[in-house]
């Protein structure tokens, strides 16, 4: 549910010279700077290893930034409580390349799992969702295109990789997100299942004005589902704009793809 | 060998020599470590030899056993069983929060150290000598025995726990940080279902562990067939000291083998 914020001005997402460097090695993330909008539905794109993935984890600080700033709807991350950093979460949903569900649970509790963040100390404590978490659970599985009941209570290491991802999406929904993040949501899939997890995903963006950033590393899915293309290169961001001003010439330097080469491409 | 000019050495020879100083110092080291043994223990074949009919004077006194005194034993061996059943299930439940706490990729930094070390304490002292202690505070009988078998176990399965949650899939970890949970939540649904079975498993054996150490606890008044054990064999009536022994074998059996069959039947 969108809270009318005094803030129809003010970008979902602003990043200032974020940088992240593992170790002592070169880093992830080097300065990038970015505002992207309520609504915008923005695809990371670049080679393996580029720190689209560390973009993303930055986003919901399970990966703290070395230095520069993440302001999520106005809220700067790095000065937010413990307590407070949780709570911004919560209103922030990821999905994974790997679909990381809990496998040895049921699908119906892996999508309320996503309500973990309000769960009580008790309920928690027992494993027992309420009956709202429940019904919030079915609606959204349903949203995700899972309606058949036999799935609800079989363990979810039983279904296949596009009910998992589907799993996954409700598990999102339920959270009732203003962002969502995806990890390369479609990487683990089949091109069928891809178009339509993407498909899924555009829908829901678009019918409840959640923002998207996605990493994605194939293109041509890019271009059909994007409202906003970011190409990322040595950490830097190496182009920044809609999906049709997105030319060859520019992919060739975001992939460093010389006569047809990848020359640094999944190093 | 393709020899250049330049190199005038001769080409290394292929076979490794088997003595070499290293080799040679370990070894020494090894026979030192092993002399000062013999030495520091008293070991002696003669010795051994000339203690041999004090033996077999003692088992000719041990048979045949007095089965009358399995009568007495009933009560001891009830109590024997109560300490391996109450100890493990009073500690497992109470590994599991210590297990958390010092499991690095759960636990908070600041705790983990302390955590890890307090189970090194827990478990760097044996079973008896806690049994000892809590003699001392709480008086002779079956509850000295109960903590100083609770105490060992959280120290042991914390450990075991903790150990199993740095190996587990991290993927659902990040899965439930996404979601705004809290460190406890995350390792509750995130980390928890992971590891149950092995879990359970550990709790089986150690359950198993529990009762053998319960039949020798009453060596130091910390209650069960120990004492019976104990008290036969310093009042030279060999013959009780067998039925004790043939009981406590039972009990370690009967257990082993339902230990087996639970195993089985739960995982």
């Amino acid at each position: 549910m969108v809270t009318q914020d005094p803030a129809n001005s003010r970008p979902m997402i602003g990043l200032k010279g974020l940088t992240k460097a593992y170790g002592g090695g070169k880093p992830a993330l080097a300065g990038v700077s970015l505002q992207i909008e309520k609504g915008e539905f923005a695809v990371v794109f670049g080679p393996s290893g580029v720190g689209k993935s560390t973009l993303l984890r930055c986003l919901n600080y399970l990966v703290t930034p070395t230095s520069g700033e993440v302001v999520i709807d106005g809220q700067r991350m790095g000065a937010l409580s413990a307590r407070e950093l949780l709570k911004v979460r919560s209103n922030i949903g990821m999905i994974f390349q790997e679909f990381n569900l809990i496998n040895r649970m049921s699908t119906l509790v892996n999508v309320m799992c996503g309500r973990l963040h309000g769960l009580g100390f008790l309920r928690a404590l027992t494993y027992s969702f309420s009956r709202e978490d429940h019904e919030a659970a079915i609606t959204a599985l349903n949203r995700a295109g899972l309606d058949d009941e036999d799935l609800y209570h079989r363990r979810v290491d039983t279904l296949s990789g596009g009910q998992k991802q589907r799993v996954a999406i409700a598990r999102v929904l339920v959270q009732e997100p203003r962002i969502i993040l995806a990890d390369e949501p479609v990487a683990s899939l089949d091109v069928k299942i891809q178009h339509t997890i993407m498909q899924l995903v555009a829908d829901i963006a678009a019918k409840d004005g959640i923002t998207v950033v996605m990493s994605l590393h194939q293109l041509d899915l890019a271009k059909q589902y994007a409202t906003r293309i970011i190409g990322l290169s040595d950490g830097k961001i190496a182009f920044d704009g809609p999906p049709d001003s997105l030319s060859d010439e520019v992919v060739n330097k975001v992939f460093k793809i010389v006569d047809n080469k990848a020359v640094t491409a999944d190093a | 060998m393709n020899a250049t000019p330049s190199s005038v050495d001769k080409p290394k020879s292929p076979v490794r020599p088997r003595v070499t100083p290293v080799r040679l110092v370990t070894a020494a080291i090894v026979i030192a470590v092993y002399w000062w043994s013999v030495e520091g223990t008293g070991l002696n074949i003669v010795t051994l030899i000339e203690g041999l009919p004090n033996f077999g004077e003692m088992l000719r006194q041990m048979f045949p056993p007095d089965v009358g005194y399995a009568a007495r034993l009933w009560e001891p061996l009830v109590e024997t069983l109560a300490i391996g059943i109450l100890a493990t299930l009073i500690g497992s439940v109470l590994a599991i929060p210590m297990g958390f706490l010092a499991a690095e990729n759960i636990s908070h930094a600041a705790i983990y150290y302390p955590a890890r070390m307090v189970l090194n304490v827990l478990r760097g002292i044996s079973e008896l000598i806690w049994a000892l202690l809590f003699v001392v505070a709480v008086g002779l009988g079956p509850f000295a025995g109960v903590l100083a078998l609770v105490i060992f176990s959280i120290g042991v399965l914390g450990k075991l726990i903790a150990e199993a949650l740095e190996a587990v899939e991290p993927g659902p970890l990040d899965a439930m940080r996404a979601t705004g949970a809290s460190r406890w939540k995350v390792f509750l649904y995130g980390a928890w279902p992971q590891i149950l079975p092995l879990y359970l498993s550990y709790c089986l054996y150690w359950w198993d562990h529990n009762t053998r150490q319960a039949t020798i606890l009453g060596f130091v008044g910390a209650g069960g067939l120990g004492y019976s054990l104990f008290f036969s064999i310093t009042t030279f009536e060999f013959e009780k000291a067998t039925t004790a022994i043939l009981s406590m074998i039972l009990v370690i059996t009967v257990i082993d083998r339902f230990c087996l069959y639970l195993r089985k039947k739960i995982i």
